[in-house]
């Protein structure tokens, strides 16, 4: 019912959906979970994507007391691009940290959120790693600084 | 008799007309859109033969430099990526003399200055990696100025910090200190040295067992040097022969200006954490802008940092005398600002430049605010 409401919203605009998020968290008496935000955020940059498929969220943002670290992580992940299984989110406008790697890229697991959008769900404080089980659930999280 | 209240109200009516008429406002007055492609680090604005222009950088990312003049008409886009790939090197300042001599910062105590040209290519190096063996390097801001460049100048070492004196000068390198100093350097002389311009800084707030990381926070004007600290309420002002002439108390009258440095074993055990949460929660003078046609400084003071992308922000209004004027509380949803990396606001002959908040990170839009 949530899922399907947050699809019909999707359709609408990035605004319409943080908006309508926002307002359920303060608002509602239901808590939306890390897993719902990540889903109805995917479903919004990749419409026709299958979420299920992904076991890890490499998250890189420009949260973080070291944005070189953040830098280098970047540089040790960009030949993972290639596994389908790993979803990228690059919340940054690559002013603060090198994503020289994703700019332009058409890979279908990439999201680049120039605008860090992603940020405002807060699901990751900095910079790291998301383990999905085998039920699209958080099974870890990982900082990388 | 009848006619006296009449009297009264015609003088009170005028009276505060006259008031309204004699108060100046900070007006929103124009936007402007630069097309620049990327997200920038770094901008500069600078006048050139009675022209204003405006440069705009990213080191990290898309390593590319491009110039506007101030009605937001492109005049020229290069890459430094050839530079950062045969230098071996990471740029992080950047200052314009002219729109064809541009000043590159090497960073991460590389210490390597380039003059470039409007086609991005290098037409002069000079290097101060020797400063490195001395555990010395220099930061932004640079200013770049005829033939003369001004940088900051980071160095680390045991004892405080002596008053400047010549003994100080021949000791610099010897005896190092804990700080954060500006230096300055005549390009094209040959073999000159860094002069130094400024005694140490840090060591004025702040004892040796906390953080002293914060922000670069210098202003290069024409005859003088400004520094201010997240640390303190009050600017420095030297002359450009290194001595402090006057200490200026700065006072927010909407917000506390306070931060208390954090001890350097806290900040190990919390991973840089506490230092960033420090900064975002707290207010202090974060920018310092001077506009030199109207003869007022703008002081941006951020608040409580709101969300990832929101901070609220004031801006103070001070005369050359650091008196405070005014003072314009910013709306957060409509105007940007960041406390790291980079400041998005400048100051041209028509105002002072705001960042908008912009959801299409490739187009940089700017409000324009006179003080008037």
């Amino acid at each position: 019912m949530l899922k399907t409401l947050i699809i019909q919203f999707l359709r609408m605009s990035k605004v319409s959906l943080l908006l309508f998020l926002a307002l359920l968290v303060s608002n509602c008496s239901y808590n939306i979970t890390d897993e719902e935000k990540l889903e109805s955020f995917y479903t919004l940059h990749k419409p026709e994507g299958e979420f299920s498929k992904f076991n890890k969220v490499v998250v890189i943002n420009e949260l973080g007391g070291c944005l070189n670290c953040t830098s280098m992580f970047v540089n040790e992940i960009k030949d993972s691009t290639f596994k389908t299984n790993i979803l990228f989110i690059v919340s940054s406008s690559g002013a603060k940290v090198d994503i020289s790697p994703f700019i332009d890229s058409t890979k279908s697991n990439i999201i680049w959120d120039s605008n860090s959008d992603f940020d405002e769900f807060d699901i990751l404080k900095k910079s790291g790693v998301i383990y999905l089980d085998s039920n699209s659930k958080i099974s870890k999280k990982e900082l990388i600084n | 008799m009848k006619l006296f209240p009449h009297l009264i109200i015609i003088l009170i009516i005028s009276s505060c007309s006259s008031n309204r008429t004699n108060k100046k406002t900070l007006k929103k007055i124009d936007e402007i859109d630069f097309s620049v492609g990327f997200a920038p680090s770094v901008i500069k604005h600078f006048a050139y033969n009675g022209e204003e222009y405006v440069g705009f950088a990213d080191f990290k990312s898309f390593k590319k430099i491009k110039l506007f003049n101030i009605n937001a008409r492109s005049q020229y886009s290069f890459s430094i990526k050839d530079i950062i790939k045969n230098e071996l090197v990471y740029i992080n300042g950047l200052s314009f003399s002219s729109p064809d001599s541009i000043a590159l910062l090497s960073s991460s105590g590389t210490s390597k200055l380039f003059i470039v040209n409007k086609k991005g290519e290098v037409i002069y190096k000079k290097d101060y990696s020797f400063l490195k063996g001395q555990e010395t390097a220099l930061y932004p801001p640079i200013e770049f100025k005829g033939n003369q460049i001004r940088v900051g100048l980071s160095y680390y070492g045991k004892e405080n910090t002596p008053a400047l004196s010549k003994e100080y000068y021949d000791n610099f390198f010897k005896d190092k200190n804990e700080s954060y100093i500006m230096m300055s350097d005549t390009l094209f002389r040959g073999h000159t040295l860094p002069t130094l311009q400024m005694d140490s800084l840090y060591m004025r707030f702040i004892p040796k067992s906390v953080n002293n990381t914060e922000m670069n926070h210098l202003l290069y004007l024409d005859t003088k040097n400004i520094f201010y600290s997240t640390y303190s309420d009050s600017v420095y002002e030297y002359d450009l022969n290194g001595q402090l002439k006057e200490v200026f108390s700065i006072k927010s009258t909407k917000t506390k200006t306070k931060v208390n440095p954090i001890s350097i074993s806290e900040m190990m055990m919390d991973k840089n954490n506490l230092f960033i949460k420090n900064i975002e929660d707290n207010s202090y003078i974060a920018l310092l802008l001077w506009d030199k046609f109207r003869s007022v400084y703008y002081a941006i003071i951020p608040g409580k940092k709101m969300s990832a992308k929101k901070t609220p922000f004031t801006i103070l209004v001070l005369d050359e005398k650091f008196e405070t004027l005014d003072e314009f509380t910013m709306n957060p949803d409509k105007y940007y600002f960041t406390r790291f990396f980079y400041y998005p606001c400048f100051v041209g002959k028509k105002g002072l430049y705001i960042q908008n908040q912009n959801k299409d990170v490739k187009n940089t839009n700017y409000s324009i605010f006179t003080y008037e």
